[in-house]
């Protein structure tokens, strides 16, 4: 069942510059615009003891200045041609994106490239971004409720290896960060060789090509940087525990282990959480928030990063409701997975769900630019972008039941119980 | 390959690129039914699914109409409408509408309710059948009512530890005091408690007919076909008598006016700042776009270049008029730490001030004016994005040509013009500030503003 010439598929052009900057192009003309996407292979988890913040501080240092480009005139060159920039930090990679009108592509090319041929960072712009990513943390985490939840999963599921903390870092460590601490860990990442551009939108290959070599290929090389040995723990009994937070609706989480991304347990288990709660008809959705009301909102997730995984079931209780009722009635849908009690049609509806989210998300020349610069750099395949489908397409119903035995056993999780803070 | 030595790059000088694509806003096919019911089709081949979206002209504000206490009812409406035909219910339209791989959305806002679907193009028929049946079919069961009314007293419980959805809440209440816009959508636990499945009814009624409705398809279908559809369909429809509302014009206050909602374990104050404003049709509408893009309405806007890349005080801000039908708000966002809770009011009044005072720089407009060029065609990129511009323009009765025209009628808008703009839309000595935050550690401090007013809950 592969899903070739059904979907237009999209095309593409890869290139290398001879300093080792990986380049792909994608011609997609139905609006007169373009994206420029920069990733880097630097994430929160391959940061140093003690330093843990660079990589998502980086992600606004960048828009900050550079050698030819003063202190905030980044944007505001981009904004005054119609554009727009910004950037996202992950466990495992940083990516940067710029989209403007793409008669403007040179004008994206110059101020992208400009700030990784020369590092001109200053001391000011540290101070106040330290200090933006410290409202940040409070905007994102600690004023809001359960906003714990990342730092208390993490610590529990990956003790000892960088997936340990939030991606946004440990705020005493960000605090502490000098000016020798960026350019140093600028010089070691922020290189072509550790790098990939993706530029999608309406634009000529030929051109495009040569304004990104005038641009880019005088800059260093630099190293690729050679992976740390990287260890996980195992979890062997279930790891159980309350957590306090200023809330009104008690809630549980369940985070499972899992493997990472590029397995073929990867795209079973994308399939397995769309089964359990996706839409209103899948199997978590239907019995608990719909048929016994115990929950006003279930969710649950899979994240593939690239050497670990983890599965995840959010379940926000229903006012007096115990989460240990919930727990029960979510342990029940999951071993009845596991012994095969699965229908045909359930797989079937989320495949025909993956398969127009899958036509419908490549309308965005964004989703394509960060899509096209992580398959780049986690697998090297590019023509992933039009085959990929076909992997979740050719899961059977058995792979399903494996997976969910293999992987959703109790003493192979974290259960994370928040309770309403006494006042 | 020749061997040659790597010249440097001299990357000095800013490269030189021309100015920008006029808009060609895509061709749209329109059509009115005999029943009164309007339908547009823009036709797009490029990727094999198509989209539907049913605008009907009633919102939250029309639950005014239901009577005392009744917010939520248009909310409830546009769930419940899933949730049961006379020959599906709620668990079957799920699972088929799923079974297609398709997407069936229903919700409202203050002036309008959406029902939108979109599937692959070889489904289309199947998904536009149950889309026809929710809407025309509803049968609004008890069991499914009291559900709903559970379901969304939790959600408010939820809701009520989020500090931004507190300070918008009490915001759009100060501001609008008691007109029908002084209500979320979502209601209160006492108007969800004391809503009836009559009421559902009721609404359903008076709103849900072909007079009141404009449905829209993008995408992979042709104008014939989806007319055709729409007729097969809705012929049977017949209008009702619109009941337009009536909204009593609300004043600005008086004098600046600070509420803040307290919560003792909060680190941040959550802050809403801003005014009544106008509605969408209005003379000064292309003008206050560019207004408030200066203003607020990008990273390089003069709120967030001070309050975030000057001083640090905020992961961000923005700003925006929200016009709506018949009235509307002007307002910045923000969070920033309890600390400089006073300092960044401070720095916002004082940026109203100025831009009430003193002219912009003729450079801040002419980059205003390229942001708004240059961004514009991100609104065409997706078939969702192109049918809510499209049914934006349908619905606040903008001109026909208004995207086309757009560039051309910036063009003429000069600095004197923004000025008188600012003057008319910015009030910065009537300001409702609203705030979720420590009310023991920043209601002295907020003395300097205004009056203020400390709220243990707001369950309105």
């Amino acid at each position: 069942m592969t899903n070739k010439n059904q979907f237009p598929e999209i095309e593409y052009k890869e290139s290398e510059l001879t300093n080792g900057l990986r380049v792909v192009m994608c011609r997609k003309d139905n609006i007169p615009m373009v994206t420029v996407n920069t990733s880097f292979q630097i994430g929160s988890k391959d940061e140093d003891e003690g330093k843990t913040g660079l990589a998502h501080l980086f992600e606004h240092l960048m828009f900050t200045e550079s050698p030819n480009v003063k202190q905030g005139m980044f944007d505001e060159i981009l904004n005054m041609n119609g554009g727009d920039s910004n950037a996202f930090t992950s466990w495992d990679y940083t990516g940067y994106h710029i989209t403007l009108p793409s008669n403007k592509l040179e004008l994206a090319l110059w101020l992208d490239s400009d700030r990784l041929a020369g590092f001109n960072i200053g001391e000011d712009s540290l101070e106040i971004q330290k200090s933006v990513v410290q409202e940040e943390n409070l905007q994102v985490h600690e004023n809001v409720p359960y906003g714990s939840l990342e730092r208390e999963s993490s610590k529990r599921l990956f003790k000892g290896n960088g997936y340990e903390r939030p991606i946004i870092g440990l705020m005493e460590d960000v605090k502490k960060l000098s000016i020798e601490d960026v350019k140093d860990f600028f010089l070691r990442y922020y290189v072509p060789k550790n790098s990939v551009l993706s530029v999608v939108g309406d634009i000529d290959y030929d051109k495009t090509l040569k304004l990104i070599t005038k641009y880019y290929e005088d800059i260093p090389s630099g190293t690729r940087i050679l992976q740390k040995k990287f260890e996980d723990m195992k979890i062997t009994k279930e790891i159980r525990d309350n957590i306090e937070d200023n809330i009104e609706l008690p809630a549980q989480f369940i985070y499972y282990k899992a493997p990472g991304q590029g397995t073929k347990d990867y795209y079973i288990l994308r399939l397995l959480s769309a089964i359990l709660s996706d839409g209103e008809s899948s199997k978590l959705y239907n019995e608990l928030l719909y048929k016994k009301e115990l929950v006003s909102e279930i969710d649950s997730y899979y994240y593939g990063m690239e050497k670990a995984g983890i599965f995840n079931i959010n379940a926000f209780a229903m006012k007096k409701v115990p989460l240990k009722t919930i727990g029960i009635e979510i342990d029940k849908i999951i071993d009845a997975i596991k012994s095969g009690n699965l229908e045909e049609r359930e797989l079937v509806k989320v495949k025909n769900y993956f398969e127009t989210s899958f036509v419908s998300k490549r309308q965005s020349m964004n989703y394509l630019a960060d899509t096209f610069s992580f398959l780049k750099i986690f697998f090297n395949n590019l023509s992933l972008i039009n085959t990929e489908v076909s992997n979740f397409l050719s899961v059977q119903k058995q792979d399903i039941i494996d997976c969910a035995r293999k992987y959703l056993n109790v003493e192979n999780r974290v259960v994370l119980n928040y309770i309403p803070a006494k006042k | 390959m020749k061997d040659t030595k790597m010249k440097k790059l001299d990357r000095t000088k800013i490269p030189f690129c021309d100015g920008f694509a006029d808009i060609k806003f895509p061709e749209v096919y329109e059509n009115t039914l005999a029943n009164g019911m309007n339908i547009l089709v823009l036709e797009d081949r490029k990727i094999p699914i198509v989209s539907t979206m049913l605008l009907f002209r009633s919102g939250s504000i029309h639950d005014s109409l239901i009577g005392e206490n009744k917010s939520g009812t248009a909310s409830l409406v546009s769930e419940l409408i899933t949730k049961g035909t006379k020959t599906r219910n709620a668990e079957e339209i799920a699972e088929e509408i799923e079974f297609l791989g398709a997407d069936l959305n229903s919700n409202c806002n203050f002036d309008s309710m959406f029902v939108s679907a979109k599937s692959l193009t070889k489904y289309f028929g199947e998904v536009f059948d149950i889309v026809t049946d929710v809407v025309q079919n509803p049968l609004f069961e008890q069991e499914e009512m009291n559900r709903l009314k559970t379901q969304r007293l939790n959600n408010l419980l939820y809701y009520n530890d989020h500090g931004k959805y507190l300070s918008s809440k009490l915001f759009i209440k100060q501001v609008h005091k008691n007109s029908p816009y002084s209500n979320t959508s979502m209601g209160s636990f006492s108007s969800i408690e004391n809503l009836t499945n009559e009421d559902i009814l009721t609404f359903y009624k008076k709103f849900f007919h072909s007079g009141n409705l404009t449905m829209a398809f993008i995408g992979d279908i042709s104008p014939e076909v989806a007319y055709n559809l729409a007729a097969a369909k809705f012929n049977n429809w017949q209008p009702e008598k619109f009941t337009e509302i009536n909204v009593t014009k609300d004043n600005l206050s008086k004098n600046n006016e600070i509420y803040i909602v307290d919560k003792k374990d909060f680190v941040q104050s959550d802050i809403y700042i801003g005014h009544l404003s106008v509605p969408v049709k209005n003379p000064d509408y292309i003008k206050m776009l560019l207004l408030n893009t200066i203003i607020g309405g990008t990273f390089t806007s003069r709120l967030n270049k001070r309050l975030r890349e000057k001083s640090g005080y905020t992961y961000g801000i923005s700003s925006s008029f929200n016009m709506k039908k018949y009235t509307g708000e002007f307002l910045a966002r923000t969070s920033v730490n309890t600390e400089v809770t006073a300092n960044s009011i401070e720095i916002i009044i004082d940026e109203l001030i100025s831009i009430v005072s003193t002219q912009v720089l003729k450079v801040e407009l002419d980059n205003a004016k390229n942001y708004i060029k240059g961004s514009f065609p991100l609104q065409m990129e997706t078939s969702n994005s192109i049918a809510s511009s499209l049914l934006r323009l349908k619905f606040y009765e903008l001109e026909k040509d208004f995207y086309n025209t757009l560039f051309s009628k910036m063009e003429k808008i000069t600095v004197e013009d923004i000025h008188e703009t600012a003057k008319k839309h910015i009030h910065p000595e009537n300001v409702i500030i609203s705030i979720a935050g420590n009310a023991e550690r920043i209601s002295k401090s907020m003395e300097q503003f205004g009056n203020v007013s400390v709220l243990n809950n707001i369950n309105f």
